[in-house]
């Protein structure tokens, strides 16, 4: 007599399988992005014609006079110039940058339209520059995108959801596994299509 | 099942027992590169380097890149270390980095000092993983390395694939239309609010 599934067994494929596909198809828009990206990357002098994918255009030059303590830090000072035109968000500052240097400069990374912001001390002014978005710029921007403790919610929000990402991936693995050996007829091949896998990447591993 | 389904069920499955080592790395990496502050200790430690052999050495080194690379590429050679390399020079030395997975290698010319270097470094999984997932593109080395772009190509393509041959799935199953379009839409929706306001 063949031997019958129990129903905690049943329920438990039902639920490993849907929890599969729905956060799956919540995920969507992110997988493509990386997709997409990872496309550009693999191929950038394809897409960027030996350019960088999207020029930055100056867009404001405002006057800006600011005190700072001699100590602060690069990102600090970077914090305090975005407050004060009123551009908070996700951001970064070259680590080794001065105040006391010619120009100070803050980029402000966007999604879309990234900006730098070129800090002047001895001249008490800014000079903003937008960058144009691109399609392939923009893939590549989000696909950068990474962390949390960043100024302001949504950028927050996404290295959440990127840490949601990759708890999809390693789930997509192990619940991937675990179907496949529930349907018989595809143990050959899917074995066959996992030690390919594992033997090729390992001679990477090794000769790379 | 129709054939359709079969195939469609099959693909899915299969592309993704065959790159679950890449999925891996791809999702690990990513983890740590989200979370800098807690693997700061596995990038760049101190005394990473290990010294293989010095030597004296005195060249003319060329000035542009081509001829620069065919320089480095004669040195490797005839120091019997093979593999893709980058090269870079400032006015007291030149670098030759070995681009490898686990334990890339670097060699240092000392211009004043007429000095040949190489070191190796030990490296730690996160920071070997961390060259996996930024590894791209083509044309940098032998075949392999080729043959890994080539991957990573295949990899783009199982995203596509497995969304495309997913949302198949999905759709046919009635009984979970309705909370994957919540699924769907709600993602999509946090997607464009967060390119909108990041």
């Amino acid at each position: 007599m063949a031997h019958e599934p129990t129903k905690k067994k049943i329920a438990w494929s039902k639920l490993t399988r849907r929890t599969h596909m729905y956060l799956a198809l919540f995920l969507t828009p992110w997988m493509v992005v990386y997709a997409l990206s990872s496309f550009i990357f693999n191929h950038h002098a394809f897409f960027s014609g030996g350019k960088p994918l999207a020029q930055f255009e100056k867009v404001a030059e405002l006057p800006y006079e600011a005190v700072f303590s001699d100590d602060i830090e690069p990102r600090e000072a970077g914090l305090q110039i975005l407050r004060d035109l009123d551009r908070e968000g996700a951001f970064w500052v070259g680590q080794n940058q001065k105040l006391t240097a010619e120009r100070f400069t803050v980029n402000r990374n966007r999604a879309i339209g990234p900006e730098r912001i070129h800090y002047y001390p001895q001249e008490n002014k800014v000079i903003i520059e937008r960058q144009k978005t691109t399609t392939a710029s923009l893939l590549v921007g989000l696909h950068l995108k990474h962390g949390t403790g960043h100024p302001g919610i949504a950028a927050n929000l996404w290295g959440i959801i990127l840490d949601l990402v990759i708890v999809g991936m390693l789930f997509w693995v192990l619940s991937g596994v675990w179907m496949w050996l529930e349907i018989a007829p595809a143990r050959l091949w899917g074995a066959v299509s996992v030690l390919s896998g594992i033997g090729l990447f390992l001679l990477f591993m090794f000769t790379v | 099942m129709n054939n359709t389904n079969l195939v469609f069920r099959r693909v899915h499955l299969y592309l993704g027992m065959l790159l679950i080592p890449w999925v891996l790395i791809y999702a690990l990496s990513t983890f740590t590169f989200n979370h800098r502050d807690w693997f700061r200790r596995q990038f760049n430690q101190p005394d990473s380097w290990t010294q293989l052999w010095k030597k004296e050495f005195k060249a003319d080194v060329p000035r542009q890149q081509p001829k620069l690379k065919e320089w480095a590429r004669s040195v490797l050679d005839e120091n019997g270390i093979k593999g893709a390399f980058n090269v870079r020079q400032n006015r007291r030395s030149v670098l030759i980095n070995l681009i490898q997975f686990r334990n890339p290698i670097r060699v240092t010319y000392q211009k004043n000092e007429s000095r040949l270097q190489a070191e190796q470094k030990r490296t730690t999984l996160a920071e070997m993983m961390a060259r996996m997932h930024v590894r791209h593109g083509y044309g940098r080395g032998g075949v392999l390395y080729s043959g890994w772009a080539f991957v990573v190509d295949v990899v783009c393509f199982a995203f596509i694939a497995w969304t495309i041959t997913g949302l198949y799935l999905w759709w046919k199953l009635p009984s979970t239309r309705k909370a994957g379009w919540v699924a769907i839409l709600s993602g999509l929706a946090t997607f464009l609010a967060l390119i909108f306001t990041m």
